[in-house]
């Protein structure tokens, strides 16, 4: 079966779930019909042409041949139909050519791509990254220099943080920086996991990396963020010469096998600072907290895929008598009440976390509007999309091969990829773990609890109104005190 | 339930950080389960306004009646997080894992 966009799930969230209407559409002063117009296209292109890249890819995988990393060919031609959709520069200010929709619009299309293949998404998700970095800290020439390209799709972005000895602990990052006297830099070392480090399906990758100046202090405050450019680009625009940078191997992984992992050596690269030294893991933050967000919508993406096909097997798989003797034959399995009962799981799971990202975004928008208030809430709620949806998409496509017995654990069905595709999510952009020391540490114990008792208040608020009847038909009664927990 | 391992965690922590950093996963989980859950209660009161206007009845009806699924089978387990957190350090630092 093909994927269909929620596209009525979606809107509903949009429409409803950002904290104030100035957090959603009207902020930007867009229609939502507008945003559900878009939304649908997007959609259409992403049922028709990149869904069925999934299996594809996942067979394939990409593979290096000398130093240029592979895809299968139908993601190039995709990928061509996906830029000059001009779908890349959804989210991104109009001033660089974006669409400048709101976060929780962006959210949502980066949930339909990645439900569509969460390898084709990577690409996209990185470059969305970069941009972000790059406005919030780039120089005007700089900005002029790449963003242009990058939210058109021409050019795609990548974050260079892990070493082989600096994985979580950034601290420990030796990649070297040496000034040259035109101003640049000299960067040397090796970078791995490095996602879409190497491809083929723009002309240009315009690396980030960290990286060490000559004097710079240890640890993690002697940290220095750098373009580098697989190509350089010159004063025109045009591109230049190739780079130092090479990719030494990809990595062969169990999911998201035709996103390429690379090992990039840099041998003297040269790369220009962006902003002051030493403040690069500050300005990786910045790229990291919109990367953390976006895995977590991924997490709502696979695990909405797999609630689409686990649906439709239990619909159509026939097995067995209801135990309430409804039926003399056989019936489809989703009569049956352990059947029901894990797809309404994984339903619930899906929209549950789809709300929680959507109402984050709104909170992201408000922050980035300026609110000091939003920008903690936001901080708060940020590890709690990334990891809660990504852990719980675990069990959602584990649930999604339940459903289908032993075909689950055929990969003829697609379902045992979303299992292993999802592996990754609690993983990269900073582990479960790390996001609950981020959360613990930082959100909460660094203010005393306060923001966590504001989001407990809001939260009781929220409960006063449901048990207060602010909801009818079958909300009311239903919803109202029974079986919810109190905060 | 999140308030109770909100407040363990802000008295735990400046005394025995293992103990309380023992508790983030599972302090997150029931953040992050609170908070999907309140985003639903809150789709709860908007599909019930549309459904008095009678709009688009039928996906209303199904937005509520996955909403009160969660809070019933998901957000339960808010519960056991927080037994986990408040009840379970001492076994987490006990635990002979051999080091």
């Amino acid at each position: 079966m093909t994927y269909q966009a929620p596209i009525r799930d979606i809107m509903f969230n949009i429409e409803h779930l950002p904290p104030t209407p100035e957090a959603g559409a009207a902020g930007g002063g867009i229609e939502l019909e507008d945003v559900g117009a878009a939304l649908e296209a997007l959609g259409r292109f992403c049922s028709d042409i990149v869904a069925p890249l999934s299996r594809v890819g996942d067979e394939a995988g990409a593979r290096l041949d000398g130093t240029e990393a592979v895809l299968p060919e139908a993601y190039t031609q995709a990928y061509a139909q996906f830029a000059e959709m001009g779908w890349q520069s959804l989210p991104h200010p109009e001033e660089f050519g974006g669409m400048g929709l709101p976060r929780a619009a962006a959210a949502a299309a980066t949930e339909i791509l990645n439900a569509s293949d969460l390898s084709f998404g990577l690409c996209p998700l990185l470059t969305d990254g970069a941009v972000e970095a790059l406005l919030l800290t780039g120089s005007d020439a700089q900005k002029q220099k790449y963003l242009e390209r990058m939210i058109s799709g021409q050019w795609s972005g990548t974050m260079n943080l892990t070493e082989p000895q600096a994985g979580s602990d950034l601290g420990r990052v030796r990649c070297k920086a040496e000034p040259a006297a035109d101003g640049t830099y000299a960067v040397s070392g090796t970078k791995i996991f490095i996602t879409y480090g190497e491809h083929g399906l723009t002309e240009n990758i315009i690396h980030l990396v960290l990286a060490r100046t000559p004097n710079a202090p240890a640890g993690p405050k002697g940290l220095s963020l750098f373009i580098v450019p697989k190509f350089l680009v010159e004063e025109d625009g045009t591109l230049g010469r190739r780079n130092a940078v090479t990719c030494v191997s990809l990595e062969h992984k169990l999911g998201v096998r035709a996103s390429p992992t690379a090992v990039l050596e840099y041998d003297g690269a040269t790369g220009f600072l962006v902003g002051e030294e030493n403040r690069g893991l500050e300005y990786m933050f910045v790229m990291m907290r919109a990367a953390r967000f976006a895995v977590g919508v991924q997490g709502v993406a696979v695990s909405e895929r797999a609630c689409q096909h686990a649906l439709q097997y239990a619909q159509e798989r026939v097995q067995s008598r209801p135990v309430d003797g409804s039926t003399k034959d056989a019936a489809p399995i989703i009569r049956h009440p352990d059947v029901q009962r894990m797809l309404l799981r994984m339903r619930a799971l899906t929209e549950g976390g789809r709300a929680l990202a959507i109402a984050t975004a709104g909170w992201l928008d408000l922050a980035k509007q300026g609110y000091t208030d939003a920008e903690d809430m936001a901080e708060f709620l940020v590890p709690l999309v990334k990891a809660f949806c990504t852990e719980r998409s675990l069990e959602v496509t584990s649930l999604g091969v339940q459903v289908h017995g032993g075909m689950g654990f055929i990969e003829e069905t697609g379902v045992a990829q979303f299992y292993r595709d999802a592996r990754i999510l609690p993983i990269y952009e900073g582990t479960t773990a790390i996001q609950a020391n981020d959360l613990l540490g930082r959100k909460v114990l660094r203010d005393g609890g306060a923001t966590a008792r504001r989001f407990a208040g809001m939260v009781q608020e929220t409960e006063q109104a449901l048990q207060g009847g602010q909801c009818s038909g079958a909300g009311r009664g239903k919803a109202a005190g029974r079986g919810v927990p109190d905060v | 339930m999140f308030e109770a391992s909100l407040e363990w965690l802000l008295n735990t922590a400046g005394k025995d950080p293992n103990a309380a950093f023992g508790g983030s996963v599972p302090f997150l989980m029931l953040t992050g389960n609170l908070a999907a859950a309140w985003q639903l209660g809150r789709s709860i009161l908007a599909a019930s306004a549309k459904l008095e206007q009678g709009e688009d009845t039928g996906f209303m009806t199904r937005k509520i009646a996955t909403a009160v699924f969660y809070a019933q089978h998901i957000l339960v387990e808010c519960g056991a997080e927080n037994l986990r957190i408040t009840e379970g350090s001492a076994s987490l630092g006990d635990a002979a894992l051999n080091l």
